[in-house]
């Protein structure tokens, strides 16, 4: 099986927990661009950052990052 | 993405005027083997030193203004690892830009001063010009760079 990306539900996790993509982005201490870039699917984020979230979220990270063909 | 602009940008202006110096300086200066010696800068000589104090004080208010920059750091300056794989991107485009250019400077400069061995005025200032050239070509890549895989990346 060909990986090509990594897909993600951040925004509609985001979105049941109240934050705004500031307030993510503030929390993980990243910037607000990158939480739009991840949440469109155009950036990859590294496990660390990944596990920031998933925690931010009060989520498992597998509900969030999912490999894509 | 502004501390990446305005940090290349100052650079870019920064060299040309140190370019325009230098070349001034090699036709307007001697250094007699008596001991007697003339060094002038010319006009650029001043801008260059003002454009310093100016660009100098841009980055300390870009420090204030945006916490991501790095007056060290300078372009390099990073937010977030996004920001970093941008930046790797960016530099591995400069790193192939700078080398290729000078590979062909490293080929084209021994011919010219065959060519030019009768003006080394003009062979030194076209030498000058085109490792000032090749810094502002090093520049401006990393910012065309930085910029494509910013809007790419996001």
């Amino acid at each position: 099986m060909a990986i090509i990306f990594v897909n993600n539900d951040v925004s509609q996790h985001r979105k049941q927990s109240g934050l705004t993509q500031e307030q993510l982005a503030a929390a993980v201490g990243v910037t607000r661009r990158t939480i739009i870039s991840l949440e469109k699917g155009k950036y990859t984020p590294s496990l660390l950052l990944a596990l920031q979230i998933a925690h931010e979220l009060k989520t498992d990270i597998n509900e969030l990052f999912w490999l894509g063909e | 993405m502004k501390k990446v602009i305005i940090e290349q940008i100052g650079n870019i202006i920064m060299i040309a005027l140190a370019t325009c110096m230098m070349v001034y300086m090699i036709a307007h200066s001697y250094w007699h083997p008596n001991g007697e010696s003339s060094f002038q800068f010319g006009i650029y000589g001043i801008l260059f030193l003002a454009w310093l104090v100016v660009f100098g004080i841009a980055r300390v208010v870009l420090a204030h203004t945006d916490p991501s920059f790095n007056s060290k750091k300078g372009e390099l300056s990073v937010a977030d690892e996004r920001e970093k794989v941008i930046s790797q991107h960016a530099l591995r485009w400069t790193y192939y830009t700078i080398f290729t250019l000078l590979l062909i400077g490293f080929m084209t400069i021994p011919i010219l001063s065959i060519y030019l061995n009768t003006q080394p005025v003009l062979f030194s200032q076209i030498t000058v010009i085109a490792i000032g050239s090749i810094l502002m070509v090093g520049f401006a890549t990393y910012l065309s760079g930085w910029l494509y895989f910013d809007v790419t990346e996001s």
